[in-house]
């Protein structure tokens, strides 16, 4: 866990400040976005992947490490916060690389799929088509709600989401995310 | 038991599970997060078992945290396309951690001693250049161009450098002789750096992968790999040098000389070889339409007999057969 970097940043710190949600974790993820980047994308370079190919993951990723990173026994034992990082992108790089082909064959030949030996591809392969059709319903939020539910969803507190979002106070942005909120859980009743 | 009694008595809710009562809403929202303290947590699982209505708005609120997932990540997609625009801009650790407010003095003053220190050679340098200049009138002084440290991965190439020309010296400066004289001397170049970066080294997992794929591809004359990968190496990185020389040579074998010379250029501002200026002198010449200010500035410091450059005699010889094509 010393894993200490030239700029100051160590694992700690990092988890810390994802734990503290909003800018404070943009930042620390922006620091591992930027200062990790060659060794999170170089086994999948090697593997035949683009860059491209991890950044379309690397979202998805981001989410989960920080629902484990929020968990509070959450602990790295001896691989540090980069590796296992790195390992979480390359496997989703790889989870992703097969739902392509499989889908691309499943193209050409429709008999050819599913084959139920997919394991939890066969789930990523229907993730991946309720995560189109979420973005359709996504796409009704609404501009306003859309940027305050992004926040949200990303740890911003409500003085946060007022200073960046022009709203007159903490409790003014807490009752416009209540409202888009709940126009949130409507979208989804549709899903 | 009538639906949601217990529960919405717990909250001193007036109605059951009225899902436009906040305090309910919060408190499901909460329980998801894990965030209700254990006693208030067994009183909500008891009330979702109790009654399925209230089980089932539970469960519409957990689909609506996949929404917010989903709306988390592309929040993320729109910040690392931004972080993508400025790799080498990495963010400081919070305020808490940083050093001191008296080690941050102590940076100013060590600052200040730096800068009075190259203000004192500035001022001491300045006749010898001068004196210079009197001696080679070939040269022009010129104030030196600043030096980019700037990745190179998207940077436009360097404006032309505004200077009155004669027609005449502007159809000298696009000839393509210029650019093979520059090809000529830089004819060990490639050698050179695969000699400088040794046969093991690239594959070596402990150095910068972007650096060791690069390399790799570099060596199997895999060029476009070799510059996708390289590019891929940070201004913060210490094989940050070392990528910007082979990128140079490249782009040198692409053509595009301006993006060749900006590479080079951030090579040899951090090497003592020799060897870098002059090869520098001839990235410059492949480029001279832009960097003739630069290339004659540094051709007249490798020529000057009392600096001893190594590449003295090359850079007279050059400077020679410069003259002959009317190339002052």
């Amino acid at each position: 866990m010393a894993n200490v970097t030239p700029s100051g940043w160590t694992d700690e710190l990092l988890i810390r400040e994802i734990r503290a949600g909003g800018r404070q974790r943009n930042t620390a993820w922006e620091y591992i976005y930027k200062a990790w980047r060659g060794y999170y994308l170089s086994p999948v370079l090697r593997a035949g992947g683009i860059p491209e190919q991890v950044d379309e993951v690397l979202g998805g990723v981001i989410v989960d490490v920080e629902k484990q990173v929020l968990k509070e026994d959450f602990e790295l034992r001896e691989a540090s916060l980069r590796t296992y990082f790195t390992e979480a992108i390359v496997r989703a790089w790889a989870r992703a690389r097969e739902i392509a082909q499989r889908r691309q064959t499943a193209e050409l030949d429709p008999q050819t799929y599913p084959t139920g030996q997919g394991g939890n591809v066969e789930e990523d392969f229907i993730r991946q088509e309720q995560i189109e059709r979420l973005d359709v319903l996504l796409a009704r939020l609404g501009e306003k709600c859309r940027k305050v539910l992004m926040r949200f969803a990303r740890g911003y507190s409500m003085r946060e989401i007022a200073e960046e979002l022009g709203f007159q106070n903490e409790q003014s942005a807490k009752n416009e995310k209540g409202k888009c909120h709940r126009k949130l859980l409507e979208l989804t009743d549709e899903f | 038991m009538k639906k949601g009694n217990a529960i919405a008595n717990s909250w001193n809710s007036p109605t059951n599970f009225d899902m436009n009562n906040n305090s309910v809403f919060d408190k499901i929202e909460a329980w998801l997060s894990g965030e209700l303290p254990e006693a208030e947590a067994r009183t909500f699982e008891a009330e979702m078992a109790a009654d399925t209505a209230f089980a089932a708005e539970v469960e519409r609120h957990r689909r609506g945290r996949e929404a917010l997932d989903r709306l988390a990540e592309q929040a993320l997609q729109t910040d690392m396309a931004r972080w993508r625009t400025s790799l080498d801009e990495l963010p400081e650790p919070p305020t808490d951690v940083l050093p001191t407010k008296g080690t941050n003095w102590l940076r100013w003053i060590l600052g200040g001693l730096l800068g009075f220190l190259l203000v004192g050679a500035a001022y001491w340098f300045w006749p010898s250049e001068k004196a210079q200049s009197d001696n080679t009138p070939v040269q022009e002084i010129v104030p030196p161009q600043t030096k980019s440290h700037t990745p190179i991965a998207d940077t436009p190439p360097n404006e032309p450098v505004n200077e009155n020309k004669d027609p005449k010296e502007k159809e000298e400066n696009n000839s393509p002789r210029l650019i093979a004289m520059a090809e000529t001397n830089l004819s060990d170049l490639q050698g050179a750096i695969l000699q400088q970066y040794g046969q093991t080294m690239g594959d070596d997992d402990e150095e910068n992968p972007f650096f060791t794929t690069g390399l790799k591809a570099f060596k199997g004359t895999d060029l476009k790999t070799a510059k996708r990968d390289l590019l891929q190496v940070t201004k913060t990185d210490p094989f940050f040098p070392s990528a910007q020389e082979i990128l140079a040579y490249i782009y040198f074998r692409e053509k595009n000389y301006p993006k060749a010379v900006q590479c080079y250029e951030s090579f040899a501002s951090q090497s003592a070889d020799p060897a870098a200026d002059w090869r520098l002198l001839q990235f410059y010449l492949m480029d001279y339409q832009h960097r003739k200010a630069d290339f004659s500035k540094k051709l007249g410091e490798i020529s000057d007999p009392e600096k001893q450059h190594r590449y003295q005699k090359e850079a007279v010889k050059l400077k020679r057969e410069l003259g002959k094509i009317g190339i002052k």
